[in-house]
């Protein structure tokens, strides 16, 4: 025990010995998240904005009046900026609403808008979608309307036609705004553990996910450390003192995960601080997953290092896997999105499972008791790493 | 002239003859490429067949027709819906993740869509959702169906109180009349039904700037491309120091060979090497169906990128005082770059400040530049950005220089 806090205390002094690694720890991690977070929101709003984010819309008005002052509160109301101008700009979303659009609506003739999008801009679907949704509630609007003016005319019709055109548009407006008057509610409950309402936002998925990406990087490090000291000859130096190979390698392991420990508490306490992340009621569910998925990617880091040949190879094997699995594994975009093949495949990696339990702590409130499967996968990943990684490590000592 | 191309062959081929630098400058970027393309379904976001369950308590007809609206056209595909009874099993079912959400249609859902927008007894219209927190994509495109579904009902049954209202004022319906009424009523929402199935709602042409939806797999073959051109180039201003604590620096420079063309020799080396890995990114990320654009800008702006990117790493190389810290200083300086760039997330749902501090980096401006070459702009299109970036290449190697001289002198 006393060689491995020594060979722990040794490593965590010269992990630390350059200012660099403070940079990496923490800095590095916390702008990532910051930065995801606001890309997040970005792309999709999210319940941590305090105001709604809006994409800007430049919109060509080729008719106006009350209408269609309607019709871009409906705009509006499904989260599009509008910006009023004379001529389409040359970058950017723009709307054209057509002449006479109000009177077509009214009459039921046929009129269309034209829509300008980018398709470099991953937001262009969320415009598209916006202006269908304000579309379909002015067009329903506008055929009711016209059904109400025309039954009317059974009854009694029209002297002119711009009193029946004056009756349709009040029409059209005292039937958008029930919109108001008694607005749809979906009331969702969400399926949590706890009673706990609040639905993990943008940012707490985004701190989840580069919390992965970043221990991973200090974890799979562990194959950098064993190269670097068998390279310089190190190494060689601790196996012939008293202590046991097994201690030796021990120690190293140890430190490693201590280190990735560290890193990880120092992460959470700063998404709980700088960020509002709010990691459940469970926190032995917290420490169970953490420690499970560190003692994973420790044995992945153990395998790595008894697959690489110089420290070079070891920095580039770290920093390359370790973002291949978080972007495979979910910690850079949900596996929501993915086609379901690509989320079978991808539970092969440790990864995938680390994400899923903390997305179900974050958004469920999941307990250790209900991460039992998550926790059972990951303990068994780090038991054939470990395992596979300790004979080869051994047969190389042997050699 | 001999000696520069005998630098730069050197150090090509140390480069591409060390299997982890092989392995970051192009196997990572090459699987991060086809992840993107897997996760993405080859370039856009699918939602497909998502399994909702619906519980029926309405007492009158209006429910019941909630389950078309899962079923129109226009989500064709998108959601399965299915009516339970059930509603203990349907809640476990959400719990477990097998359904992502059960809708529950209140008893009085019927009454409350009649009432809508009636001064006197108007009251929010309330649809219960029991939902997995584990999809919220999927929950929010079930609430907007349902949402819309209850919209459209609420409007036709507050036009027809409307109508109803001014034929009983006008005296063509007793105000005691309910079965004249009632055909009004049932008249005009199927009047409704054939205007908007006719088409008479507004129609939408939409015109994309570059001819087609945005595409995860466009965007991130050039971004991916960059992130690891900029490794490798900040790496190869470390190798530099490599040499200078090695002591292999001091043995070339009391060669004849002047200390300016090591220096030349060395970062043209570095930039062959990156070129060289642009251009099977380049080639092999178009075989798996990304499009980075035309193909002279798409050349003209990853030269100048290449350029640049080892111009950063010169810089590196000039002031870092040993191989660890200019190792450290340059994985710090790309990654922070990235981040603030875009290289993992689209650059445009960036806040504009961050997008501006980006500008101090190749990141940013490659990423600026295959964004309008993929929105189809010529050479001449981003010319001014090319200068722009030739310009902070610029400063990139007057600062390397300052720090040269300083080491070599």
């Amino acid at each position: 025990m006393r060689h491995i806090l020594a060979i722990v205390r040794s490593d965590f002094l010269r992990e630390f010995a350059a200012p660099s690694a403070l940079i990496f720890f923490l800095v590095l991690p916390l702008i990532f998240t910051a930065t995801v977070s606001a890309g997040l929101s970005g792309m999709m709003g999210g319940a941590d904005t305090p105001t709604e984010i809006t994409i800007p819309v430049s919109v060509v008005f080729q008719d106006s009046g009350p209408l269609v002052d309607v019709f871009v509160a409906a705009l509006q109301a499904n989260r599009l900026e509008i910006r009023p101008v004379t001529s389409i700009p040359q970058d950017g979303f723009a709307l054209t609403i057509p002449e006479h659009f109000v009177q077509q609506v009214l009459h039921g003739a046929p009129t269309t808008l034209t829509l300008r999008v980018d398709g470099n801009d991953n937001r262009s679907v969320a415009v598209q979608q916006a202006v269908d949704a304000a579309i379909r509630q002015f067009g329903t609007a506008g055929a009711i309307a016209l059904a109400g003016t025309e039954e009317l005319a059974l009854h009694a019709p029209f002297q002119t036609e711009v009193e029946q055109t004056a009756f349709a548009a009040q029409l059209l407006v005292d039937v958008i705004t029930v919109l108001e008057a008694s607005p749809v509610g979906t009331q969702t409950t969400w399926a949590t553990y706890t009673t706990d309402e609040a639905l993990a936002t943008n940012t707490q998925q985004a701190s989840a996910g580069q919390l992965v990406t970043w221990v991973q990087i200090t974890l799979l490090a562990t194959s950098a450390v064993l190269v670097n000291e068998r390279v310089n000859g190190t190494l060689q130096r601790l196996v012939v003192t008293p202590a046991k190979r097994a201690t030796i390698l021990t120690g190293k392991l140890v430190a490693r995960l201590l280190l990735g420990l560290l890193q990880m508490t120092i992460l959470f306490l700063s998404g709980i601080l700088l960020f509002n992340v709010s990691w459940g009621q469970d926190l032995s569910a917290v420490v169970a997953v953490s420690l499970a998925f560190a003692l994973a990617v420790t044995g992945l880091g153990l395998l790595l290092a008894t697959l690489v040949k110089t420290p070079g190879q070891a920095g580039s094997a770290t920093t390359g896997l370790a973002m291949f699995l978080a972007a495979i594994g979910g910690a850079w975009w949900p596996l929501e999105i993915t086609p379901p093949l690509y989320q079978q495949v991808v539970q092969v990696f440790p990864t995938t499972w680390a994400m899923r339990a903390y997305t179900r702590i974050l958004a469920q409130g999941a307990g250790v008791q209900a991460l039992w499967l998550e926790l059972s996968v990951l303990l068994g990943f780090a038991l054939f790493f470990f395992t596979l990684g300790v004979l080869r490590f051994n047969k190389m000592a042997v050699k | 002239m001999r000696k520069l191309f005998t630098l730069i062959f050197k150090e090509v081929r140390v480069t591409f003859r060390d299997p982890g630098a092989v392995v970051l400058m192009l196997v990572v970027p090459l699987a991060l490429t086809l992840a993107v393309s897997a996760a993405f379904g080859g370039g856009q976001v699918t939602i497909e067949a998502l399994p909702v369950l619906v519980l029926n308590h309405d007492a009158g007809d209006i429910g019941g027709y909630l389950m078309t609206a899962f079923d129109s056209a226009a989500v064709e595909g998108m959601v399965n819906a299915t009516l339970v009874e059930d509603e203990r099993a349907a809640r476990a079912a959400v719990e477990s993740d097998a359904a992502v959400a059960l809708v529950i249609i209140p008893p009085d859902f019927s009454e409350q869509v009649a009432r809508a927008g009636d001064d006197q007894e108007a009251a929010a219209v309330t649809v219960d959702i029991y939902a997995s927190p584990l999809r919220p994509i999927g929950v929010s495109v079930v609430r907007s169906i349902v949402v819309s579904f209850v919209e459209r009902a609420g409007m036709t049954a507050q036009g027809v109180r409307l109508v109803l209202g001014d034929l009983v004022a006008a005296g063509h319906l007793a105000p005691d009349d309910t079965a004249g009424m009632t055909v009004v009523g049932e008249r005009l929402g199927a009047r409704v039904e054939t205007l908007e199935m006719s088409g008479v709602r507004p129609a939408v042409e939409v015109i994309s700037v570059t001819g087609r939806a945005f595409d995860w797999l466009n965007y991130f073959a050039p971004s991916m491309a960059i992130l690891f051109l900029m490794f490798a180039a900040t790496g190869g201003g470390r190798t530099l120091l490599a040499e200078r604590q090695g002591g292999t620096l001091s043995r070339l420079l009391v060669s004849p060979t002047s200390a300016t063309l090591i220096l030349v020799g060395k970062m043209s080396g570095v930039a062959v090497a990156g070129l060289l890995q642009v251009a099977v990114l380049w080639g092999a990320t178009s075989l798996t169906g990304a499009d980075w654009g035309e193909p002279l800008p798409v050349l003209i702006a990853l030269v100048l990128l290449v350029i640049s990117a080892t111009g950063l790493g010169a810089v590196i190389a000039a002031w870092a005082r040993s191989e660890a810290q200019a190792g450290a200083l340059g994985t710090t300086l790309v990654l922070a770059a990235s981040a603030l760039s875009g290289n993992f997330l689209p650059r445009m749902n960036l806040p504009i400040w961050v997008q501006t501090v980006s500008l101090a980096f190749p990141n940013g401006w490659g990423l600026e530049l295959f964004t309008r070459i993929q929105a189809g702009a010529t050479l001449a299109g981003v010319l001014p950005l090319l200068g722009w970036l030739a310009l902070l290449t610029v400063i990139y190697y007057v600062i390397a220089a300052v720090g040269f001289r300083r080491q070599l002198v």
